[in-house]
């Protein structure tokens, strides 16, 4: 048997017997691994509910809306309202061809709806198909989102967030119902799947109902659009587009194209830009935060360690004094520090699953929740906080250990 | 007797400084020595006459300043510290004033210490260490940690655990000067029967009743051997009957 094997032998033999130290280190180190784990995994089911949020607005389409010229322009005094038109969408179509999507959207409020004998008042938009995409309108199953044919007849066809479907028509299958929109009945014909939605105009899509454009207008007669949306063509900034956007409108309804009022532009993307970059910020520093935790373990473990190879200064002159090898010694520190520190950092990895499972049992109601989203752990970074843990524990093990072996064994035997 | 049987170990001039900054203290000075095998060795002599000393560098825990020292023939001064670990286990048993046992350690599994740093496979150590712990009397209690045992008991381990690679010479630094004369008594006689076995025994004591039991008494005074006999030297005689006296 080789002397490391003695080691190994001795290590296996005696390990945590009769002392209290093993148990602090485990505790130390699963400690400093759950944190971390947790740290980051809260971070990582940010990111994720963020990112979620984001696509729930659909596929960062810019959102326009009409304002009021603000300077003269030909001889006409600023003050003039801008209203868009069906013609307005027309001529975009025809004069961008930078843009993909495009629609308009008339949408009122408090618009009574009716099923049976139960009656709610909802937020009622009027849109285009694209919608499903552009605005992430997407049906749950059994169900179908406004089709072109829909919105080409003008078919009374209705599209219901989750939250009004709940409302509206509790736990009942709402596809195929007849529902009187103002009094004009409707077929529901599909339910949003829930989302959520960081950014959002005239509240969020789930509580909202969508018809065709077309119908709309049957009902609430021809009128400016609310907003315009669309996307620019894959690859093009919709910064780019801005511009030309502009030049339409101002030939159109004779404004200064530099006139910032009289076109309001929402670029969806730009807010998608700056919840990227706080994203990376909250990363960024949740991993600081989390070098900063491991640093503070890898110290506290270390000098665990040290302690504990110091207290045995005496057995390991006993050792060396029967005959171990200088081999034979460290390899029962050494290793001794690499099983608590592994043991330690799985345990974490193990509680720290255990935690997050039990977490995301608990449905998420609260909007602070809803916010933060689910921890979401990520094996790999436990590995590696366990790798820099064990790393820490190995050195923290040979650096006095080697210091032991190096002493004179009638010194080590009188070390009190 | 003696004269007949080979040397196990050797000091020719051997001296031991020891220098903390500018104050040097000479422990040994000038120490020729030869102690052969089945010999029982009562080193006698006052505190800081310099026994731990030369018990150390017979045990080869430590090495002399100046000096030979040759164990087993070998000269020890080139020797790697691997090559005097694998010395200190299979040619020397130690056993030391306060024991030394391991505390979270059974009495067996003590005894099997030195044989597993000797390489022996587990079943051999089991059935050795038992053997020995049944030597000195005690292999009722082998499973039993040094906290369920007695001074006495403790000690017993200790010298099993010091026969177990069936040594060359057993180094005693004063196995009796942590228990009572009774019990004293006890490990006294356990060296004798393995003196008598044909074992070689080398015992620091302050105890004239175990020097008396040796073979040879040597007197260090001062870092030198001052007496080395068959009698233990009058002055300590006397000594050692006006403190029986008191």
């Amino acid at each position: 048997m080789r002397p490391w094997m003695q080691g190994l032998a001795m290590m296996w033999r005696f390990l945590g017997r009769g002392r209290s130290r093993p148990a602090s280190i485990l505790l130390a180190v699963a400690w400093g691994t759950l944190s971390m784990m947790l740290l980051l995994g809260f971070g990582e089911g940010l990111k994720l509910q963020m990112m979620k949020g984001r696509a729930g607005l659909g596929t960062t389409p810019v959102i326009l809306w009409a304002g009021t010229t603000t300077r003269p322009w030909q001889g006409m005094k600023p003050g003039r309202n801008v209203r868009f038109t069906e013609e307005d969408v027309t001529a975009l179509r025809r004069e961008v061809a930078e843009i993909d999507q495009l629609a308009g959207e008339a949408s009122r409020w408090a618009v009574d709806l009716r099923w049976g004998s139960r009656s709610v008042s909802a937020h009622l938009t009027g849109v285009m198909p694209c919608f499903e995409t552009m605005r992430a309108h997407y049906p749950q199953p059994g169900g179908r989102f406004l089709s072109d044919v829909d919105q080409a007849q003008g078919r009374r066809v209705l599209f219901v967030g989750p939250k009004l479907k709940d409302r509206l028509f509790g736990p009942a299958d709402p596809i195929g119902q007849t529902v009187f929109v103002r009094g004009v009945p409707f077929t529901a014909i599909g339910v949003m799947i829930d989302k959520q939605q960081n950014g959002m105009y005239g509240g969020p899509d789930i509580d909202k109902a969508a018809i065709p454009l077309s119908a709309f207008e049957s009902i609430f007669g021809k009128q400016p659009y609310n907003n315009i949306l669309y996307t620019a063509a894959r690859g093009l900034a919709p910064k780019a587009v801005e511009a030309k956007v502009r030049e339409v409108f101002a030939r159109r309804y004779r404004f200064d194209p530099q006139d910032e009022g009289a076109l309001h532009f929402w670029d969806t993307a730009e807010n998608d830009i700056e919840a990227k970059k706080i994203m990376t910020g909250i990363q960024t520093f949740l991993g600081i935060v989390g070098a900063m935790t491991l640093l503070v373990a890898g110290v506290g473990l270390a000098n665990m360690l040290f302690v504990m190879v110091h207290r045995r200064t005496r057995e390991i002159g006993l050792q060396m004094a029967i005959g171990a090898q200088r081999s034979a010694v460290s390899t029962q520190i050494v290793g001794e520090s690499l099983i608590l520190a592994g043991l330690g950092g799985y345990l974490g990895i193990g509680f720290a699953l255990l935690l997050v499972e039990i977490v995301q049992r608990i449905p998420i109601q609260s909007e602070a929740l809803q916010f933060l989203g689910k921890p979401t752990l990520s094996l790999p970074l436990g590995m590696v906080t366990v790798v820099v843990l064990v790393g820490i524990g190995c050195l923290a093990g040979s650096l006095p250990a080697r210091r032991a072996v190096r002493l004179d064994p009638v010194e080590a035997l009188r070390h009190e | 007797m003696s004269e007949q049987t080979t040397p196990v170990l050797q000091m020719d001039k051997v001296t031991k400084v020891y220098a903390s900054g500018q104050i040097t203290l000479t422990a040994l000075s000038d120490v020729d020595l030869t102690i052969r095998s089945h010999e029982m060795v009562a080193v006698i002599g006052a505190s800081g006459s310099g026994k731990s000393t030369l018990m150390n560098l017979m045990g080869c825990l430590d090495t002399p300043s100046r000096g030979r020292y040759d164990f087993g023939g070998r000269d020890i001064a080139g020797l790697t510290p691997t090559e005097l670990a694998i010395l200190r286990n299979r040619s020397i048993g130690f056993v030391f004033q306060s024991f030394h046992l391991l505390p979270y350690a059974t009495a067996r599994e003590n005894v099997e210490m030195p044989l597993l740093f000797a390489g022996q496979p587990a079943r051999k150590r089991r059935e050795r260490a038992l053997e020995m712990l049944d030597k000195v009397g005690l292999s009722q209690r082998a499973e039993h940690l040094p906290t369920q045992l007695s001074g006495g008991e403790m000690q017993r381990v200790a010298v099993a655990r010091a026969l177990a690679n069936d040594p060359k010479v057993i180094l005693a630094d004063e196995p009796t000067g942590n228990l009572d004369s009774r019990t004293g008594r006890g490990i006294l006689d356990l060296f004798t029967r393995i003196w008598q076995d044909g074992g070689t025994i080398v015992l620091i004591t302050h105890d004239m009743r175990l020097a008396r039991n040796c073979s040879r008494i040597l007197k260090l005074e001062d870092g030198r051997i001052v007496h080395d006999g068959r009698e233990i030297p009058a002055d300590e005689e006397a000594a050692a009957e006006a403190a029986g006296g008191v």
